[in-house]
């Protein structure tokens, strides 16, 4: 079966495409079961690990003191970074970060001021002196697929768990005293997002596997949390009909809700 | 500062919070100190017991072989690649190349790390490198390549003899040809007292400056039971030259029994990968 699988790869997918099934027996629409675990990193302020499928991603985030910019003064600093380390699939290098690395940091953090995940005032200690800077660095641990989609739920789920203390700041004599009271952020909204892979103008696969990525000609993203839609993003390929979209959106909303409960539940 | 170019990147100059409580961290470095003077470790252990370990291979499927290894506090993952030929190589090499990647990730210890590498995690590169040649069967793959990475989730103490270990587990789990299974312990010393296994506040108190005539440092080794061959021996601090052979079979007798560990990890294996085949 392997080799048959090897040389026709494209006529074998379209086979039992057709019949409404996948490599690894989900239908179409199916997506992949997710699992969560919270805060697995000590050393870090906050940390959650998540595997969708094979797919495994690990977000720490280490909270720092800084000094704010002087165009925005009264605000923290939330700072999202996607690392795709070569230990992670064979196609990437070791080095500095492969272009795919930097696409999801930088929609990440368009999600992130989009939909206004954290409300960035309640970092500011003192105004114009002193802020907090979330770092959250997500490093891939297993890249089989729909990498964007785990790195969004770690991502909110590790903030969830971010304790930091409180901090008094005197500014005549510019002392910093910490205080061991800690204080949980607050998040105000839980984007989830949904990756789909269009092989051709007929199939659209939810959540697909590094394989049925390689197969597909473009991707589609969605980006909600139920009820808002934040991001639909679909970078050009073959072309889709907008009763797909439709159908998409409605798939990444039943999505949403199975994800917002898992989240719920491991807390 | 130079600008990474490539990377979301905050203020200059910021500061961990923990720099204000680092009082309260020096006192829990010397009710350490006092503790052990007590033979009592911080975390309740023996003073001659490794931790607890959690051992599972193959869960990087995008690998050719894998490995996370869970010692205490200290948690890495290590990858194995297909042995590959070395680009724009012109001469012929008899043996093949190992070509290591060692990383923490940047939440991995107390203090945040940067995005490139530093110089400790070259050496510590390195001597993972020098410490698995020995244990490949380099003459199996002539003129190529092997990649191995490893990335510390979380570091608390050990990192080295961990990450050892969980390479040598991943080789297995590749199937790339081994003349042994290798695994190393690191020994604390402290005034005297041979602590097994230790753990990052036990590794600083180690590796503090001693005043007089103190054996303070730490000691790991590298080890292939079978062979009796030990491929990496690394020593920090300063100690007695006498104590020397105690503190040698202290690590072999410690990496003895974590053999007789990994060998039943991956006899596991085996068994699972047979079962899975009948069932097939």
């Amino acid at each position: 079966m392997n080799s048959i699988k090897k040389n026709i790869q494209d006529t074998y997918t379209k086979e039992y495409l057709a019949l409404n099934k996948r490599n690894d027996g989900r239908q179409l629409m199916d997506f992949r079961d997710a699992s969560l675990n919270l805060n697995t990193i000590h050393t870090a302020d906050g940390s959650a690990a998540v595997k969708i499928g094979n797919t495994a991603v690990i977000c720490g985030i280490k909270a720092e003191l800084g000094v704010p910019k002087s165009e925005t003064p009264d605000i923290g600093y939330l700072l999202v970074n996607v690392e795709l380390p070569s230990l992670c699939s064979k196609k990437i290098r070791p080095g500095i970060p492969c272009d795919e690395a930097m696409q999801i940091t930088s929609f990440l953090n368009e999600v992130c001021n989009n939909c206004k995940i954290l409300d960035l005032q309640q970092l500011c200690i003192s105004v114009d002196k002193l802020v907090w800077v979330l770092s959250c660095d997500i490093y891939c641990l297993n890249y089989d697929g729909s990498v964007l989609d785990a790195c969004l739920i770690a991502l909110l789920s590790a903030l969830q768990t971010v304790k930091i203390p409180e901090v008094k700041y005197d500014k005549e004599t510019e002392e910093t005293n910490v205080i061991e009271n800690y204080i949980p952020l607050k998040i105000n909204s839980l984007p989830v997002s949904s990756t789909f892979g269009v092989f051709n103008e007929k199939y659209i696969l939810a959540d697909p596997t590094e394989e049925e990525e390689q197969l597909c000609v473009s991707k589609l993203t969605v980006v909600t949390n139920g009820s808002l839609l934040f991001s639909l993003h679909k970078p050009g390929g073959e072309f889709i009909k907008d009763g797909q979209i439709q159908n998409c959106i409605r798939q990444a909303q039943n999505r949403t809700k199975t994800i917002h409960k898992l989240i719920k539940a491991a807390q | 500062m130079p600008t990474n170019v490539y990377r979301i990147q905050g203020p200059d100059g910021t500061i961990p919070y923990q720099q204000y409580l680092i009082n309260k961290s020096n006192d829990a470095l010397v009710d350490i100190a006092t503790g052990l003077m007590k033979d009592v470790r911080c975390d309740g252990r023996d003073i001659s017991t490794h931790r607890n370990l959690c051992i599972k291979t193959g869960i990087v499927t995008q690998a050719k072989g894998s490995a996370y290894l869970e010692c205490g506090g200290t948690k890495l993952i290590c990858s194995v690649f297909d042995p590959k030929e070395v680009p724009n190589k012109v001469e012929y090499a008899k043996t093949g190349e190992l070509q290591c990647e060692f990383k923490f990730a940047t939440f991995s210890c107390r203090q945040r790390r940067g995005y490139t590498r530093d110089s400790e995690e070259r050496q510590l590169c390195n001597e993972l490198r020098r410490a698995l040649e020995p244990a490949i069967c380099r003459g199996e793959f002539a003129n190529f390549e092997i990649h191995i990475n490893v990335l510390v989730l979380e570091n608390d103490g050990s990192v080295l003899a961990t990450a050892i270990t969980a390479a040598g587990l991943a080789l297995m789990d590749g199937c790339i040809p081994m003349y042994d299974v290798i695994v190393a312990t690191s020994l604390g010393i402290y005034k005297n007292k041979i602590l097994v296994d230790p753990t990052y506040d036990e590794e600083i108190l180690c590796l503090s400056r001693a005043d007089g005539e103190e054996n303070r440092g730490t000691v790991m080794l590298a080890y292939m039971k079978n062979l009796q061959q030990i491929t990496e021996f690394a020593q920090n601090g300063s100690m007695d030259v006498n104590m020397f052979p105690e503190y040698v079979q202290t690590l072999i007798n410690q990496n003895c029994k974590l053999y007789k560990m990994v060998i039943s990890a991956a006899r596991k294996d085996v068994i699972e990968y047979f079962e899975n085949e009948t069932q097939e």
